[in-house]
């Protein structure tokens, strides 16, 4: 009861979102996940749920393929089964244990120009506030808001041009006889 | 307001929430997905992003921060490529690596092309930097030098390389490779020294010396420069610092750090020399900054112009004399190559508004 409870609290907000994700309004899916919890309150819960957060989205996304099923409603219910939002544990897991991933961030980090991957290093790996790099660099805030912003745009870029030449080859690989 | 990927990552509550540490942030995020659940997807973007190079950068601290000593210069990060090579598998795949090379050459080739059509009908510039290096043999006993903005490549009798940058100048031992492979260096210089166990190279600067036995390094010790530096690329060298008569190991660089000393003021003794260890400056993931001259490339990191100053004078031949302090104070941030000092001083000032008049060799800048 209390599991649950605390549950409610803490993944509320993602499960509401998912269902508005799969085209329900804010009530409706605000309802369905009420009655998802309320069920849940009446079936038995295995004892060690080592992963919360993955095991509440599987089985609130097994909820909204039912009741795509019996609603009829339209679209292919695979696209819910195939939705994947990893948990926080599961993405520090992945970060754990593929070295490459961690090596195309770090990758990605290292194209980036000096002055960006300062502030970016003083955030995300000493852990200091925005108004703390500014004490510690004098430099005014709004450069150090635009070097971190700017920082982090360049990042995603990177990070997506390298997995769409990654794609890419892999596909011109495969046409190779 | 709905916020994008970027806001959401460099939010010190964001981070807050997705690191669980806050439970006032962790409500905020909760309540603003409730409110926005259009957001979920950018909100599970930034999520990813924040605890991706969190775990990142702890996890590749090595290769970031070289030593304790000096937390606030640990920002910068070494290359991949050096450390990579000590056991670890590359995390590409050939074919990854050799595109980007082939990319690389080709633009290299369609640059040397367009440059061979363009530059003979340039007209005439002054103070280019040049690029032509001469090579010679230097002797025991003997003393290279090079001129501003000339860079030279010399081979030591034991078949060491080194290539002197601008207004540099390196003194071999007379006992050079008998006794000792002792060098005497003034200015910059880049050492690939020949291996030999038995005759260690060390290199003498004005306050300390390196000792090596067959390695890569740069060692950078102008007499008006603020710093002096030995930066490693390959192999191991040793800092050695006097005490009394003696030497005393002061540290053993590793691969991509570097070791710093700045010069005491001699009119004002106000500063000390304070030795650190630090690790080298990277442009981005290929291009070292204290290498950089190699390539006549000009790499400013948030250098005020009063260092800059330096590094164009000899680079340029030339002697600029800054009458405005606000000017000499301003920091930079640019990168030049094969550019003349005026297409150089006109880039420079887009960014802080100066003047310059230039008579000869002689540059003067003013507000």
């Amino acid at each position: 009861m209390l599991l649950i409870d605390s549950w409610y609290t803490a993944f509320r907000a993602k499960l509401q979102a998912i269902a508005c994700h799969f085209g329900y309004s804010v009530q409706e899916a605000e309802d369905i996940v009420h009655q998802f919890f309320l069920d849940l309150l009446q079936k038995s819960i295995p004892d060690a749920i080592e992963n919360p957060e993955a095991w509440l989205v599987t089985a609130f996304k097994r909820r909204l393929i039912d009741l795509h099923r019996s609603q009829q409603r339209k679209g292919n219910y695979l696209e819910i089964e195939s939705f994947n939002l990893p948990s926080a544990q599961e993405i520090i897991e992945k970060l754990e244990t593929d070295t490459a991933l961690i090596n195309h961030i770090a990758s990605a980090y290292k194209k980036l120009p000096a002055r960006f991957r300062r502030v970016i290093y003083m955030k995300y790996y000493q852990g200091y506030s925005t108004e703390k790099i500014v004490a510690l660099t004098g430099l005014t805030h709004q450069t150090v808001y635009n070097n971190l912003s700017k920082g982090i745009q360049h990042l995603r870029q990177h990070l997506k041009k390298d997995a769409v030449l990654e794609r890419l080859v892999n596909f011109l690989l495969c046409l190779l006889p | 307001m709905t916020y994008t990927v970027e806001e959401l990552v460099i939010d010190d509550s964001f981070i807050a929430y997705c690191t669980q540490s806050n439970a006032a942030d962790i409500a905020r995020w909760d309540d603003y997905l409730l409110k926005h659940p259009e957001a979920l997807i950018t909100i599970e973007e930034a999520r990813k992003l924040v605890l991706g190079l969190r775990y990142m950068l702890q996890k590749k601290q090595n290769e970031l921060s070289a030593t304790d000593d000096s937390p606030e210069h640990a920002l910068y990060v070494a290359s991949g490529k050096n450390i990579s090579s000590i056991g670890e598998q590359p995390a590409h795949p050939w074919w990854r690596l050799g595109w980007k090379k082939w990319t690389a050459v080709a633009a290299c080739i369609l640059l040397l092309i367009t440059a061979g059509i363009y530059l003979p009908y340039r007209p005439g510039k002054t103070a280019t930097p040049v690029s032509a290096i001469a090579e010679t043999n230097t002797g025991s006993g003997e003393t290279a030098q090079s001129q501003p903005g000339e860079h030279k490549t010399i081979f030591l009798p034991d078949s060491t390389k080194v290539l002197l940058n601008a207004g540099s100048r390196l003194l071999v031992s007379p006992t050079f490779g008998k006794q000792d492979r002792n060098v005497y260096l003034t200015g910059e210089a880049l050492f690939e020294v020949a291996h030999n166990k038995a005759l260690p190279f060390i290199v003498h600067v004005a306050q300390y010396k390196i000792k090596a036995v067959g390695t890569r390094f740069n060692v950078k010790a102008y007499t008006n420069d603020r710093y002096s530096e030995t930066s490693l690329l390959e192999g191991k060298v040793q800092i050695l610092l006097p005490k009394g008569d003696n030497d005393i190991i002061y540290r053993t660089l590793q691969v991509n750090q570097k070791f710093v000393m700045n010069i005491p003021d001699s009119v004002t003794a106000s500063v000390t020399a304070k030795p650190e260890v630090m690790p080298l400056s990277y442009h981005d993931s290929n291009q070292n900054i204290e290498t950089a001259w190699v390539s006549d490339l000009l790499i400013f990191e948030n250098q005020p112009l009063s260092e800059i100053k330096n590094i164009l004078e000899r680079s340029y031949n030339v002697t600029i004399n800054i009458t405005n302090s606000d000017v000499a104070h301003y920091h930079y941030t640019a990168t030049f190559q094969h550019e003349a000092i005026e297409e150089v001083l006109k880039a420079l000032q887009l960014s802080y508004s100066f003047s310059y008049k230039k008579e000869g060799n002689q540059i003067t800048i003013y507000k």
